[in-house]
This record gives C-alpha cells, structure tokens and sequence, in this order.
C-alpha cells in the first residue's frame, strides 16, 4: 500500500515538472516613438511646417501567435495597446507597455504575428458580450452606426491661430476591411529557464505618410466617416510600416 | 543570547496585538444577542437585466440575495446612519431624481457644502472603472464605507452607528437573514457596506423610450429620431454631434476619464479641481472626471461635476461651441455651431432617456414610507 502511495505521488511530482519544462513565458513589448524619440503625449512636435502633439493613441491587436512551420500558438485572443494612457511621461515612454504571455509551449519559433483591429467573428459582437477584464468590453470603443469596433484612435491638437495648440484633430478606424496584419520575421525561442521577448517600436510620424509627402492634417483633421475612407486606409496601411522590432 | 531574541519576539508580539486590536471588525460585543431563532434561507436574486446591457459582475463574497438587498435598502434610506439622524444616502440620492440631489453640490448634516455634485446611481453596479467623478474608489463595498465617516456627508462613525443597528430588532432580524450571523456581535460596518452595495447594484433603469425603441416597442418622433442620429452619427449626412464617444451605448457612458473643456486653463496645473489626476497624480489626467451615464439626464439637473449649467440647453451650448481650451481637453470635443433646432432636436433625443419605471419596484422603493 505505501509503496503505491509512493508511486503515485512520485509520479506526480514527474508529471508536474515535465509540465513546467514543457513551456516558458514570453514577453511582447510596445513602444511609441516620434522622430525616433519617445513619444510623451502632450508634448509639442514638430510635423511639417506646423506643430502637432498628440493625445490618444490606442489600438487593438488580435489573434497574437507564434509561428513555427505550419504551427501556430496563440498567445492572446485580444489585447489593447494604450499609450494614450501610458505615455504621460518619458520614464513610461522608454519603458514601453508589456504584454505577458505565460506557460508557452517552448520551441524555437519562426516569428510572430497578430493584426491591428479586431478579427471578423468578435467584431461581429458588441461589448455586452464580454466581461470587463476583457478589452472589447469597453463600449467607448465601438462604433453603433459602423458595426464595428474602432480599431485604432489617434487623436491630438495642431497649432490654432491663437498660437496654442489647440485644434483638434482625430482619426478612427475600424471595419473589417481596414484590419491590417503585421508579422515579426525573427526567430523566437521560449525556454523554461528563461524568459524570452520582442520588443515592436512604433514610429508615429510614419502614420501619416503620404506618398513622399506627409498628409496634411490641418486641412483634413477629422475622419471617422464611412464614405471617406482613403485616408483611414492610408493610416492603417502605414500601421504596417510604423512598426520595427528587435 | 536568549535574551537578546526573546525582546523582538516580545517587541513584535506586543506590536502584532496592537495592530490586531486596531485592525478588528468594529462589532456589537457588548450588546451581543443570539440570533440563530430567526430563520436564514438566502434565496439568491436575479436582476431583470436589459438583453442590450453588460454582464452584471457580482464579488464572489457577496452575492446578490433577496434579504441582502432588503437590508442595503433599510441602510440606504435609514438616517441612523448620520451622526444627528436626519440624512441617509437617499438624502443626496433621491429615487424620483435619479438618485441625484439634484443640486449644484450636496450638503452634509453640518451644513458643510461638498465640491462636488451627486452622481446619479442608475446602472452603477456597471461603472467598473472607478466610482464618484475621479474614480477614486473601485468597489461599491469599498464607496459605502465612507460617506457615514465623511465629515461632510454624514459626520458619523461606524463605531456609533454598529451599536445601533445591533440594538434595534429590526436590523437584528435583516442581518440575520441577509448573511446569517448568529449574534448581534457579528454585526459590522462591512457587512453594513455590503448590503449597501448589494442593493446600488440593482439600481438597473432600462426601460426608457430609447430602449422602447431599441426592441420595437416605440417609434421615435421626427425630432427624437434626428437628435438620435446626431447623437449616434448614425447618417453621414446628417451632423454628428460627436455625443456617442463617451456616451455610448447601451449605457450612455463608457465609464472613462475625460477633460470636456469646462475650464480655460493654458497649465494642467490650473485646474480648480484636478479632477482623476487629484486622485492618481497623473497630471495628464487633471480636469478629467467620470463621464457620467446620459439615461434619466432630464431629471438630474444641474448638470457637470459642479452643477455649473442649470439647463440641458446650456449644456448643449457647451457642447456646440467646443468648449474651452485647455491642452488635455478630449480631442473629440470639436466645435459643432450647432443651430438652435439641431439642439432641440438632441434634448428631444435625450428625453428619450428618461426612465422612472423602477420606482414601482418594491425592492428599490423607501421601505420606511
């Protein structure tokens, strides 16, 4: 009889480190930049021939996995990068917003992958469908007359003839076919014995690229509108660009 | 060398005893009762949510029960709470005003007047991101803790008020059934909080034209239907007044953080109240407060943080001219010049929102009318 207790809790303690070996935790990190600095909300920067600053920028990045051949693990369903509320000081701004992915399956991984919005099955559902601890509960970010989630905000001042930066400009995007894809070519491994990361470095001012020109955002400082869309998929488009990973 | 061990095992006892001593539930030990005579059979209790609204999130610690709601009801209308006996919670949040006081600021049992408005209690059980205007206390349990203590709400002490309720045979019998004590002892200011917020959490209102509309059961007026696609940007030929950002649906508020240009500063630091950056230093978030829930928005005049506009005319003035500069003001706060039938085509909208069904309901109602 005590043999076989022994046997069992033997066994189990085997089973339970064999499980911790199995998998390790990885780290996806977020920066914001403009001009290659840290991007410190409120601050003044310079744009083309007038300043701007900016106030919000948040979006939602779906489907996060790792990939290795014809394998995927998703790390996150969902998650949402707010540097709106982060970056209220250039300590949070270096520091950047970390998302932690626990007890993932080790491997050496080609590389990773997630989109920037929402993936059609839950943009198809509206924010009473999740609890609160889950992004796509917050009902400020979906958008009633578009059936849809709003993907990204960016938002902030230019400078008004009164010489503050006080003119507001906002873009939103959202819709299905404004979901962009952006995957980090980069050989990823997950280790139990140590924790693994990739840090993806967004450079504002690539946002509003146009060409080789800048859009220009006094002349067109508003869009969330539905018959417009050139310069909502100008901006997602750039998403894909801002982005550079280490 | 013993002695040299036993004086911190001795200094830390005599420590640990008092933080023990301090840190004890404030209870009715001296005028402890048996209870166990009187009958517990919690039955749990289902609000009758919208389909349209959020999950209802209940702590695992309190769970909603038909008697836990009773008991919150008693406290909440009870002016045994104050330090005189003359206010309760329902003093500065009226059932038939939304449970709003419908004041500027509210005014305590001293005569003291607060800085802030009372915030309508509506939907409250959904505000997960904080409450009162800073979002400065998380749970409903942590909020109903205070306003006995406050020097200008209620100016009392839960160790006068405990005593109370343990000496009353009525609070003795709504304890007992709503958690299940055994003795009077047991009574305390936590199980009191609990109770409270067990009952704010049914506060639900969803029964307003807007949501009569919603499933079909009303149509809007010309002008309801207007200031409903102004409001909701639902026509990208028609005027979006930009409302829906912050008061979306099927709440009328996201319950975040936001600077509506009420105040012309040109430094963050200006704020007469810093508002959420008061609470979390941030002063990125000073002159931001909670954006509070449209539905009843009729009855809860005056309106913003300090009852600054008596009227939803001048609220929509507010809003129409973009409100005043200041370099945090949200950036959706856009100048609209919106013409005079624009506005009275919104407030027609936002009457729509007016719901007063759930003062029939017997569990909300004053229990002691």
């Amino acid at each position: 009889m005590k043999m076989k207790k022994y046997f069992f809790i033997l066994m189990g303690m085997l089973l339970l480190t064999s499980c911790k070996d199995d998998t390790g935790d990885f780290t996806l990190n977020f920066k914001a930049l403009y001009d290659g600095e840290p991007l410190v909300m409120l601050e003044a920067l310079e744009y083309t021939n007038y300043d701007i600053n900016i106030l919000e920028s948040d979006f939602y990045i779906s489907d996060i996995t790792l990939i290795k051949g014809d394998e995927r693990v998703e790390l996150a369903a969902i998650d949402f990068v707010d540097f709106s509320s982060n970056n209220f000081s250039i300590d949070r701004a270096e520091e950047g917003i970390d998302f932690n992915y626990l007890e993932v399956p080790v491997g050496t991984y080609d590389g990773l992958e997630f989109s920037i919005g929402v993936q059609p099955e839950e943009n198809g559902m509206l924010p009473n469908a999740f609890e609160s601890n889950n992004p796509l509960s917050n009902s400020g970010n979906y958008w009633s007359a578009w059936d849809s989630y709003i993907f990204a905000k960016l938002a902030g001042n230019y400078r008004g003839d009164d010489g503050n930066l006080s003119e507001t400009w906002f873009f939103h995007t959202g819709t299905d076919p404004l979901l962009r894809t952006f995957t980090v070519d980069k050989e990823i491994i997950i280790d139990p014995s140590e924790s693994s990361s990739v840090s993806i470095s967004m450079e504002h001012k690539v946002l509003f690229q146009d060409g080789g020109d800048y859009f220009d955002i006094e002349t067109n400082s508003i869009n969330h509108d539905p018959t417009n869309l050139a310069p909502l998929e100008m901006i997602v488009n750039n998403y894909i660009s801002s982005f550079t990973f280490d | 060398m013993k002695r040299i061990t036993y004086i911190p095992i001795a200094s830390i006892l005599t420590i640990s005893l008092f933080i023990t001593s301090c840190s004890e539930p404030i209870t009715t030990d001296s005028f402890s009762t048996s209870l166990t005579d009187i009958v517990y059979d919690p039955v749990e209790f289902t609000p009758n949510l919208p389909s349209s609204f959020p999950i209802l999130e209940v702590p695992e610690d309190n769970p909603l029960t038909v008697d836990g709601i009773k008991l919150g009801q008693h406290l909440f209308f009870d002016p045994v709470l104050s330090a005189d006996s003359t206010m309760s919670c329902a003093s500065c949040h009226l059932p038939e005003a939304s449970f709003t006081d419908q004041l500027a600021v509210s005014t305590g049992i001293d005569g003291i007047a607060g800085t802030r408005s009372s915030m309508s209690l509506v939907n409250i059980g959904f505000a997960y991101t904080g409450l009162f205007w800073d979002g400065s206390v998380q749970t409903l349990e942590e909020q109903a803790l205070l306003p006995v203590e406050d020097p200008i709400e209620l100016h009392n002490s839960w160790m006068n008020v405990v005593p109370k309720l343990g000496s009353s045979p009525l609070y003795q019998e709504l304890f007992r059934k709503a958690f299940g004590i055994e003795s009077t002892s047991e009574i305390s200011k936590e199980l009191a909080a609990k109770a409270i917020a067990q009952y704010e959490r049914v506060l639900i209102s969803g029964n307003s034209k807007y949501d009569k509309e919603e499933r079909g059961e009303y149509f809007y007026s010309e002008e309801e239907n207007e200031g409903f696609v102004m409001f909701f940007d639902e026509d990208p030929d028609i005027l979006d007044a930009e409302c829906f950002h912050c008061h979306s649906a099927p709440l009328l508020t996201d319950n975040s953080f936001r600077n509506n240009g009420l105040d012309a500063v040109s430094d963050l630091a200006d704020f007469a109240d810093l508002g959420r950056g008061g609470f979390n230093e941030i002063s990125l978030d000073n002159g931001k407060f909670r954006v509070p829930t449209l539905r009843n928005i009729a009855l809860t005049a005056p309106y913003m943080h300090d009852g600054r506009f008596q009227t939803l005319e001048e609220v929509l003035d507010h809003y129409s001219m973009g409100g005043h500069f200041s370099p945090n003001r949200d950036p959706e706060m856009v100048k609209l010049d919106l013409t005079e039938d624009q506005k009275q085509n919104l407030i027609a909208f936002l009457h729509t929102l007016t719901d007063t069904s759930y003062l029939s309901l017997e569990h909300i109602q004053n229990p002691f009318n």
